[in-house]
């Protein structure tokens, strides 16, 4: 494990340049895609390796026009509101996720879906878990100080934490607690008496319908102290109160930190004090610290380099759109559910642990199980919606020694040691000569040896890595 | 050994296949010959090739066929692969399927089980009518299921052994098969293929043929179907759960008083058989248990007509209907045969309650309502043919509605008057609910709307504008309805019915639901389906709308479901009928 102490801030931060040492190629493109965005097509990383990292990082910033992937999806989500339809809705977002042209905010509004971990198991509403959905993908790259604000008044937020009921004389302090502790602070921030006390600011509000309702009878108007400062505070003078204390933009950077860079190297309070300085600066521009990390040394360095376990949205959605497949999600919705992510429905108000936790015994069978059903056609909850044979054949790849290069290139970048490429190459040789069911037609057993060395590629530990 | 599932399951599909031709020459002898007389449950379809006709009757099979998602699992890497092994088991066997399924199962398909906790034997019988082309098949089978195990490099094998000089082959574990003369036996449990080998060499004689319970059940059969199935009840009833189930009276209430009748007569009947028959106008399933309706307990009168009465009013089929159904549930019982019906606790319980029921229940006791009940209900529900408030609604429902027939209608019309109007203002003020009153064909129609100009927050949806709840009585029929305009419908039915004398037909439960009422509450629906099949297929939302349509009109001319229960002095009798449009 690396000691974050020995990296030095101001190189960590600047921006990457290519070099002879750090050369800028596909395999510093795949790892860009892979934590900036859920996977690449092979046109996507050779289109990035042509424009080199700072356009490509910008491009993905800017992302693509949504408006069509808008209309589309827009009908969809009033109707699952109308219906209450809880299974559709998980569908509806990895529908989005898997074919926006602005993967990098879809893939930030996960983040924040982590960060301020609402779950549908208690709300029971699609219609206002969308709301907060599309609150977060709002300002997924915007400003937080203004998300922060808006998620004390997100219908949502007020029945998951516990706001509706909150009373003048007995407050509840769930969202309080959880705002300081893991919306904005940080434990160590704050005392049980600043959360006594905010608690107070929050009492008033109620869900009525789709909206949050304020009842001023119920709202305790009296002086409050919080974090030092006395007033008559209401939720958004409590906000406020929170973004300015210093805490506030490291414990994000901290945040981010995590989920681009690595959440295996622990980064030390000089590390982040670039970061956090810059958000602070910029007025908790996230933009402005999601480019400052995409675009920096340490994001491309190989300390960080294939650090990180894939979580299961990243690895089931990174194979489909490497395979340029088209699929429903229903079903992947419940896959992944039993990989251990179910969106709209993280574990706690802590969100998913991610890192190592993602991957266990089960766990690993069932990504393995999932590649053999992406790769097969034969699944029935994806059919041939995913075809690694015909990907093959679209890009015109003949011959065991082209196919396997083709999909290490694909979904790995050709990064894998040695030994592995040569494992494959030999499984392709013993293939020829293994029987296939008499009625097979010759064209039926050379796709199923493609298909069945694209799942031995997707089985490789490598793989795993993000 | 999954696939190896699969592809055993493949063979045995292909031996069920959609058109075959007649079975020419001698009828073959029963595969019941073969089956052990301990079986409990018993599978049979006498003429494989009968049954595959079937849907060839309907022009509804075809049009299943073009919709999208049948035809992409059709054109599927799997669909594609039973279509190559069919043509490969053709080729092998030098004939078409329609011929393969007539010589290779045309004496009938038999599947029989004992009932029990854990794996219990199973035994199919598949009888051929060609020992020879049989005997190919087994050897063709095998070879395909070995090549499988190695390429799937399966520890699995198949192993061939002698048994009474039968050549048994042992697939994996768990597959024993053994072709006896033009008849294939395949089986879970070396003893249960044992005893089959056995009654075929003529060691044994005490097949599932000669038991005289069998044999007398097979009695209440329907002539010439194309499946029947068996199923030995004693053994159920003799479980601990089956005796909890079937005891009177039983600690579930819950259960006495929606099924208690006909738990009744499952717990005192040796046996349940079922038959699958061709009608005219489609397919008919039959359930039967063989009871003396005289012998059936207290629970009986609460769901099940006396001898002679009949069993429940006509249906009641206003425009658009969904779903319509008649049943009889005597409610008097309840409280009239309270302590035969329950234990005495819960009996003495609902006594205590009756006497200060009459708080809750706007004065009236709740004896009174039950006894001036009667046992003859019915429920409707329709797509609306007017909607009675002029904002256009994005989440549309149905009305329904429930009648009720009175034995004291003053009594019951009275009391609920009250106790309906006594609710009602309670939740007026909440969702701004006016009360409407009107006169309809000389019945009052009691009624509630909700008010357009005012807004709702909780309701985002609107969903209250699909209901005008009401109520009104018609001589001896007293009607709850969701909306004024199915109310006012209902009226004119139920007074045209009294103009004439009553009528009744003879099931106990008689209910239709109505293929083209069903497609066209689904067509309000449309949206979640459309959604639904973009999310499930990833398909493009114009081609989900047109595929939503098609299958919606397809649903929209199918034909309609029936299920009647009735009970005559042969026993019970269950009978879902499905009537399709035929060619």
């Amino acid at each position: 494990m690396t000691d974050a102490s020995k990296i030095d801030p101001r190189w960590a931060w600047q921006p990457y340049r290519p070099s002879a040492e750090a050369p800028w190629n596909l395999r510093r493109a795949g790892h860009l895609y892979r934590r900036a965005t859920f996977g690449a097509t092979l046109a996507d990383l050779e289109s990035a390796v042509r424009n080199g990292p700072d356009r490509t990082v910008a491009a993905l910033l800017a992302g693509g026009d949504e408006a069509d992937l808008d209309r589309r999806m827009a009908p969809l989500a009033d109707t699952l509101a109308r219906t209450n339809n809880a299974a559709a809705l998980r569908a509806w977002w990895l529908t989005r996720m898997l074919y926006s042209p602005h993967p990098l905010r879809e893939k930030l509004t996960l983040f924040w879906h982590n960060h301020f971990a609402t779950s549908n198991a208690k709300v029971q509403n699609t219609r206002l878990m969308l709301g907060q959905y599309h609150l977060l993908r709002t300002h997924a790259l915007g400003n937080f100080a203004e998300l922060l604000r808006q998620m004390s008044y997100d219908p949502a937020m007020v029945v998951w934490l516990d706001g509706k009921g909150s009373k003048k004389g007995s407050p509840n302090e769930n969202y309080a607690r959880e705002l300081m502790e893991l919306f904005s602070l940080g434990i160590g921030h704050y005392t049980e008496h600043d959360i006594r006390q905010a608690a107070r600011a929050f009492t008033g509000w109620d869900v009525v319908g789709r909206e949050a309702v304020f009842n001023p009878r119920d709202h305790d108007a009296g002086e409050k102290t919080v974090l030092g400062q006395c007033g008559a505070w209401k939720p958004d003078d409590v906000v406020r109160i929170c973004l300015e204390q210093p805490a506030c933009a490291a414990f994000i950077a901290g945040k981010l930190f995590r989920f681009l860079v690595s959440d295996t190297v622990a980064p030390t309070r000089e590390l982040l004090a670039p970061l956090a300085e810059s958000f602070r600066k910029s007025g908790y521009d996230f933009a402005v610290l999601v480019r400052t990390v995409l675009r920096s040394n340490l994001f491309f360095s190989e300390m960080v380099y294939r650090t990180r376990i894939k979580s299961p949205v990243d690895f089931a959605l990174g194979t489909v759109r490497a395979l340029e497949g088209t699929i429903g999600t229903t079903q992947l919705a419940a896959a992944l559910e039993q990989l251990g992510q179910n969106v709209f429905n993280p574990p706690s108000v802590k969100g998913w642990d991610g890192g190592p936790v993602w991957l266990n015994g089960q766990t690993l069978l069932y990504r393995q199980n999932l590649a053999l059903a992406f790769c097969t056609t034969e699944d029935p909850r994806f059919g041939a919606g995913v075809d690694p044979a015909a990907l093959a054949r679209k890009h015109r790849v003949t011959g065991d020694e082209a196919v396997v290069d083709f999909f290490l290139r694909l979904l790995l970048q050709g990064d894998v040691p040695a030994e592995s490429r040569q494992r494959l190459l030999a499984y392709a040789g013993k293939a020829h000569a293994a029987k296939v069911p008499p009625y097979w037609t010759e064209q039926d057993a050379a796709d199923h040896r493609v298909r069945t060395l694209c799942h031995l590629v997707l089985t490789l530990p490598e793989y795993q890595l993000d | 050994m999954r696939s190896l599932r699969t592809l055993v399951a493949g063979l045995a599909v292909l031996l069920l296949p959609s058109i075959a031709l007649r079975a020419e020459g001698p009828k073959p002898s029963s595969p019941l010959r073969l089956i052990p007389a301990e079986a409990d449950l018993l599978l049979e379809v006498p003429d494989p090739g009968r049954l595959a006709r079937q849907p060839g009757r309907f022009p509804l099979a075809a049009q299943l066929q073009a919709l999208p998602v049948v035809q992409e699992q059709m054109r599927s890497t799997a669909g594609r692969r039973g279509q190559q092994l069919l043509a490969y088991l053709e080729k092998s066997l030098g004939a078409k399927w329609p011929e393969l399924l007539d010589r290779l199962a045309g004496g009938g398909v038999t599947l029989a089980t004992k009932i029990g906790s854990g794996t219990q034997p199973a035994l199919l019988v598949v009888q051929g009518k060609d020992e020879r082309l049989m005997e190919r098949f087994v050897t063709w089978a095998i070879g395909l299921i070995e090549g499988e195990l190695a390429r799937q490099e399966s520890s699995d094998r198949v192993t061939t052994m002698m048994h009474e000089g039968v050549t048994v082959h042992r697939i994996g574990k768990e597959l024993l098969v053994a072709r006896l003369g033009a008849a294939l036996v395949v089986s879970n449990h070396k003893d249960a293929l044992a005893r089959a080998i056995a009654l075929h060499l003529g060691k044994r004689s005490d097949s599932l043929a000669t038991n005289e319970a069998f044999r007398q059940s097979r009695k209440h059969l329907p002539e010439a179907p194309l499946a029947t199935g068996w199923l030995n009840l004693k053994p159920i009833e003799s479980s601990p759960e089956g005796k909890e189930l079937y005891r009177s009276p039983r600690d579930n209430n819950l259960l006495t008083i929606l099924f208690g009748g006909y738990l009744a007569a499952f717990g005192r009947a040796p046996a349940l058989t079922a038959a699958l028959c061709e009608e005219r106008d489609g397919v008919a399933f039959r359930l039967h248990t063989a009871v003396d309706p005289d012998q059936l307990g207290p629970d009986r009168n609460l769901h099940l007509p006396p001898a002679k009465e009949v069993g429940g009013r006509p249906l009641l089929t206003p425009a658009g209907t969904i779903y319509s159904s008649s049943f009889y549930l005597d409610v008097a019982r309840l409280w009239r045969d309270r302590e035969a019906l329950f234990p005495a606790r819960q009996a003495s319980d609902l006594a205590n309650f009756d006497k200060n029921s009459g708080r809750v229940l706007a004065g009236t006791r709740l004896s009174t309502l039950l006894e001036s009940a009667g046992p003859y209900h019915r429920l409707v529900v329709a797509n609306p043919s007017a909607r009675g408030y002029k904002r256009e609604l994005r989440s549309r429902y149905p009305a329904f509605a429930f009648v009720t027939e009175l034995r004291q209608p003053e009594t019951f019309g009275k009391a609920m008057n009250t106790l309906l109007r006594t609710a009602a203002v309670a939740s007026s003020v909440q969702y701004h609910l006016k009360l409407v009153e009107e006169t309809h064909h000389g019945h009052d129609l009691v009624a509630y709307r909700f008010d357009e100009s005012k807004v709702v927050k909780a309701d985002v949806d609107e969903v209250r504008f699909n209901f005008s709840p009401c109520f009104a009585r018609v001589g001896n029929q007293f009607l709850f309805c969701s909306t004024i305009e199915l109310g006012r419908e209902l009226i004119d039915l139920l007074v045209a019915e009294q103009a004439s004398p009553p009528k009744g037909q003879p099931a106990a439960v008689f209910d239709r639901l109505s293929s083209a009422g069903f497609a066209a509450f689904l067509r309000d629906q449309a949206d979640a389906l459309v959604m639904q099949t973009i999310l499930d297929r990833a398909v493009p939302p114009d081609q989900a709308r047109a595929q939503v349509d098609q299958f919606l009109r397809l649903l929209a001319g199918a034909g309609s479901l029936e299920r009647q229960t009735i009970l005559d002095p042969t026993g019970l009798r269950f009978e879902m009928r499905l009537r399709l449009r035929t060619r």
